[in-house]
């Protein structure tokens, strides 16, 4: 009787079984690795993008700070993990003041603003035009208006209220600055820390701008004209801001997970340039 | 034989899983070094505008300053090495106070704008010595990076 031939000997399917198997294995080890590869250079992506946007942010807050004996020190408040400073909001150049509105010359080679002024919440600030270089420190009690510099060129008028000395000091080609007070704080949350940002005059709470961070880096530490440290805000000159940043996850998924969390750690100086 | 199976549709999903991991990991490299690029040009072009203002401070001629507010003086500044290009304006605000302005570029080697830095300073000239040049003096709360 003649061997029927049909199908695979039990051999066969063994070996075929176990090189699938193999190539299954091998595929598969190779899809992990790439894809935890790929979400590790994600996160560390992440993690530099973290140390940059903090970084770029308190440059931009903290180099334009200063102090003079009018209106006293930009920085009120030095911790050790937040400051209180007062950051301009928007800057220009008088055309005209009387006691009661200073006119400043609008367009834009001369006004830049990130926003428009708000009454009770921002505080002006002029450089007196006299021999003593001093800015003088006004309130805003209302909102901008429109109007007309003495030369018919367009204004904007922020109403304020002017002694006769302060008003006597300042005058056509005064620069003025609109400050809010802004705290930079590096708080706690979730086992980690975080940069956060919060508007001082309207008490609102603080709003996350970059993390996470290592709860035990150092924060910040300032120092004064010759380089010692200082914490009173009318003697710093520099500002010192360590940060640790920490990938948010670990690289990897599924059975390739891997729950190392990677850090990158950096101090940076800010000179405080405003101050001369 | 039953020649129909799954291997033609495994080798496919495998390719195209393998296709879209080496997509992904492509643009991740090419965000990677643009990332590296742009602050390498935001580093060069601000470093220029800091060049120029500093360039500034050996002062000028006295004849040079405007006086009527919204006139300036464009000054010559040194070619920097690379492709970098800084540039000094001097402004009039109307007063004693003027503004130096020190604007820096750089550029791709395409001749596009990479990056661009202005920063401003606010100065007195009442600092002259006496001969023919004038020099600057900063005055306090007058350094701003201008948008």
């Amino acid at each position: 009787m003649p061997v029927t031939r049909r199908g695979f000997a039990l051999i066969e399917l063994l070996v075929a079984t176990l090189v699938s198997a193999a190539l299954v294995v091998l595929v598969g080890r190779m899809l992990l690795g790439a894809a935890a590869m790929l979400r590790d250079r994600s996160e560390r992506m992440g993690l530099e993008q973290s140390i940059r946007v903090s970084v770029g942010s308190a440059q931009a807050m903290l180099e334009p700070l200063g102090v003079d004996p009018g209106s006293g020190a930009d920085l009120s408040a030095a911790g050790a993990s937040s400051l209180v400073a007062r950051v301009v909001r928007g800057s220009g150049v008088l055309c005209d003041a009387t006691a009661d509105r200073l006119s400043v010359r609008a367009g834009p080679q001369w006004w830049y603003g990130l926003r428009a002024p708000v009454k009770n919440r921002d505080t002006l600030m002029v450089a007196s035009i006299l021999g003593t270089a001093q800015w003088i420190s006004a309130p805003l009690i209302g909102n901008p208006l429109t109007g007309l510099c003495p030369d018919g060129s367009q204004a904007i008028v922020l109403p304020t209220a002017l002694s006769v000395s302060s008003l006597a000091a300042i005058g056509g080609g005064s620069p003025v600055r609109v400050f809010e007070p802004v705290e930079l704080r590096l708080y706690p949350s979730t086992g980690s820390s975080w940069v956060g940002l919060r508007l001082a005059a309207t008490a609102e709470a603080i709003q996350p701008l970059a993390g996470p961070f290592s709860a035990v880096a150092p924060g910040l530490d300032y120092r004064d004209l010759q380089g010692n440290p200082t914490g009173a805000g009318i003697d710093v000159a520099m500002v010192l801001l360590s940060l640790e940043g920490l990938s948010e996850r670990g690289g990897g998924v599924g059975l390739a997970r891997r729950d190392r969390v990677h850090s990158d750690s950096i101090t940076v100086a800010v000179s405080l340039r405003g101050r001369q | 034989m039953n020649r129909r199976g799954i291997a033609l549709l495994l080798t496919m999903a495998v390719l195209l899983t393998l296709g879209v991991i080496a997509t992904t990991g492509v643009t991740l490299a090419i965000r990677e070094a643009d990332l590296g690029r742009t602050a390498l040009a935001d580093a060069k072009a601000r470093a220029a505008a800091e060049a120029a203002v500093a360039e500034g401070f050996q002062g000028w001629s006295r004849g040079i300053a405007p006086v009527v507010a919204g006139d300036s003086v464009a000054f010559p500044v040194r070619p920097l090495p690379g492709a970098v290009f800084g540039s000094l304006t001097l402004h009039s605000l109307g007063g004693p106070i003027l503004a130096l302005r020190g604007l820096g570029e750089a550029v791709g080697p395409n001749g596009v704008v990479l990056s661009k830095s202005h920063i401003e300073l606010l100065i007195r000239l009442d600092s002259a010595v006496a001969d023919s040049v004038v020099y600057p003096r900063a005055i306090t709360r007058g350094w701003r990076r201008i948008p």
